[in-house]
């Protein structure tokens, strides 16, 4: 008889997968690629996955790690960059669009600092939570989450007073 | 100002909900992706099949004189046993050193700890019994902690258990690691690190030289710790180092009778607030750095616990956004090196020196207890690892 307990896990455990990929990959492409790579893991090890009973735990901490390692080999290759980044221009009328501005910020930071503050402001996981699910110590978690807010601070506030990076041109 | 944590919860909750994809497609793609990888390592495997019928035809039919088989196979394949990523190494003085390595020619992998006792030019390697983690995990989740020449604990990540050396790594114990008991001081051969304590002041662990660990009976009298650092740094000259902070500022804590009593020592500039970013340097034990990158460059240095700071970074180019940073390290001898990224250019102030000036381009190196480390790869951070006792000569480290 043919065993369809992992199809049976996929429809149960998308949404909360998905979310996470989203959370961590700001894209719906990106998202799903990531979604599709963890569960081809999961389905190689899902007989050991499913004896010991926590397949979406395995499942997420392997999210995790799919997202990480891909940041370490996408290093070693050429990017593409755009010729001009496409930031805002200077708007005289009003605000600056925070939450752009917010969302680029988060795009470009290190991947395990927000994986970090994915983790802390998605679900807030404790230090001790993170540290396990990413395998580092607590502190460096602390660290990790303590550099991302300030880099998003820095955007946003540093963009706010100079009129945003357009002005810096 | 901005509420950044408050838009960061918006943002991710707004990301949070877009619809998940259809979880038929996504069956149906991951066994088709399966089946084909599936598909490819089958050639794969026999591609290698063939060639190793090849080889092995070759061998048979050159004459084979004077090459005898060896007498045992050997322990374990050369090749097979690595350094972690990230290396964890750590020299007890110049020539006794432990460097922790794994073997993930099976799943789950096994963790290994390589000794030296000549400075890092031969390295003996010992298995540790039951220390195995799965391959998907990448590196052990341990941490090295050396006591001696010949002594040293791994320490579980989860608090879990301790592993327990005084051969070298010849043979092993397992040691509780909740404290037992108090002790007055840190003891000469000991280690101690900072517990925070929800709502409480910190508490000091203190691994002893048996392995065991207690509580210091007199931590210095903190506000309840919530960021940075949680162990007690040794300087050279004895001196033990509490460097922590919580939401309000970030203080420095001095113990010169091994932990008995603590003063706080002042922090200059922008390091005293709260969420400060890197530490000081401190590890000289007589003279303190502060390397400050944001909201300025600055470079601190103090020779009487605090009581004045002289900055010496004035030359240092300017990073207004406070991006690139600045790399550090405090050599055996007191003197201070800092690393430009943006240029490269390293920086040096030498004890005597009132401020840093340019002497090189060369990436800079760390600290690793009795010798330094760098990594020599084509980026900062990629191996090989070498190591030096001196900044001057480099072996490269080889298990």
């Amino acid at each position: 008889m043919p065993d369809h307990s992992f199809d049976d896990f996929v429809h149960a455990a998308l949404p909360a997968l998905g979310r996470y990929a989203y959370a961590l990959t700001g894209e719906r492409a990106a998202g799903e690629d990531l979604i599709q790579d963890t569960l081809v893991k999961v389905a190689g090890a899902w007989r050991r996955v499913h004896r010991d009973g926590s397949p979406l735990a395995y499942a997420r901490t392997t999210m995790l790690n799919t997202y990480l390692s891909a940041w370490r080999i996408r290093r070693r290759r050429p990017a593409s960059v755009p010729l001009e980044v496409d930031w805002p221009g200077p708007d005289e009328y009003g605000p600056v669009d925070v939450r752009d501005q917010l969302r680029r910020a988060l795009d470009a930071l290190p991947r395990a600092q927000r994986a970090v503050l994915v983790l802390g402001f998605l679900d807030d996981l404790s230090d001790e939570e993170i540290a396990g699910m990413l395998d580092r110590r607590p502190a460096t978690v602390r660290s990790l989450r303590h550099r991302g807010l300030a880099a998003l601070r820095r955007q946003l506030d540093g963009d706010q007073v100079e009129g945003g990076p357009y002005a810096r041109r | 100002m901005h509420d950044v944590e408050r838009l960061l919860r918006e943002e991710l909750s707004r990301r949070s909900q877009l619809p998940p994809p259809s979880a038929a497609a996504v069956v149906t793609a991951v066994h088709g992706l399966r089946r084909r990888r599936r598909i490819t390592a089958v050639a794969a495997l026999g591609a290698v099949a063939v060639l190793v019928t090849l080889a092995g035809t070759i061998t048979a039919l050159r004459p084979s004189a004077g090459s005898l088989p060896p007498a045992f196979p050997p322990p374990a394949h050369a090749g097979s046993v690595s350094l972690t990523e990230p290396p964890e190494i750590w020299f007890a003085d110049a020539d006794h050193g432990f460097a922790l390595a794994q073997s993930c020619l099976a799943d789950p992998c096994q963790l290994y700890v390589a000794q030296t006792t000549d400075g890092g030019a031969s390295w003996q390697r010992h298995a540790v019994p039951g220390e195995t983690f799965p391959a998907e995990q990448r590196s052990p989740r341990v941490t090295l902690r050396v006591l001696s020449a010949t002594t040293l604990a791994l320490d579980g990540f989860d608090g879990d258990r301790r592993r327990f050396t005084t051969d070298g790594g010849r043979t092993w114990t397992e040691k509780p690691m909740d404290p037992q008991g108090t002790v007055a001081e840190i003891p000469d051969g000991g280690l101690a690190q900072v517990r925070s304590n929800t709502g409480r002041p910190i508490d000091i662990v203190v691994l002893r030289p048996d392995g065991t660990s207690a509580l210091l009976a007199t931590p210095p009298q903190t506000r309840p710790l919530t960021s940075m650092w949680t162990n007690v740094v040794r300087g050279d000259d004895g001196s033990a180092w509490v460097y922590g902070g919580d939401d309000t500022r970030t203080w420095l804590w001095l113990s010169r009778d091994r932990g008995r009593t603590w003063r706080e020592v002042p922090l200059p500039g922008d390091a005293a607030g709260p969420h400060a970013g890197r530490g000081p340097l401190l590890e000289h034990g007589r003279m303190l750095y502060v390397v400050e990158t944001f909201p300025k460059r600055r470079v601190w240095r103090s020779t009487d616990d605090g009581a004045h700071w002289a900055d010496l970074g004035k030359d240092l180019p300017p990073d207004p956004g406070g991006d690139a940073g600045l790399a550090s390290v405090v050599c055996f001898d007191g003197t201070l090196l800092v690393y430009e990224p943006t240029s490269g250019a390293v920086y040096r102030a030498m004890p005597s020196e009132d401020k840093l000036g340019r002497v090189g381009d060369a990436p800079i190196w760390q600290r690793i207890g009795g010798r330094y480390l760098r990594a020599a790869g084509p980026k900062a951070s990629d191996p090989p690892v070498q190591h030096s006792p001196d900044g001057l000569t480099w072996t490269e480290l080889r298990l």
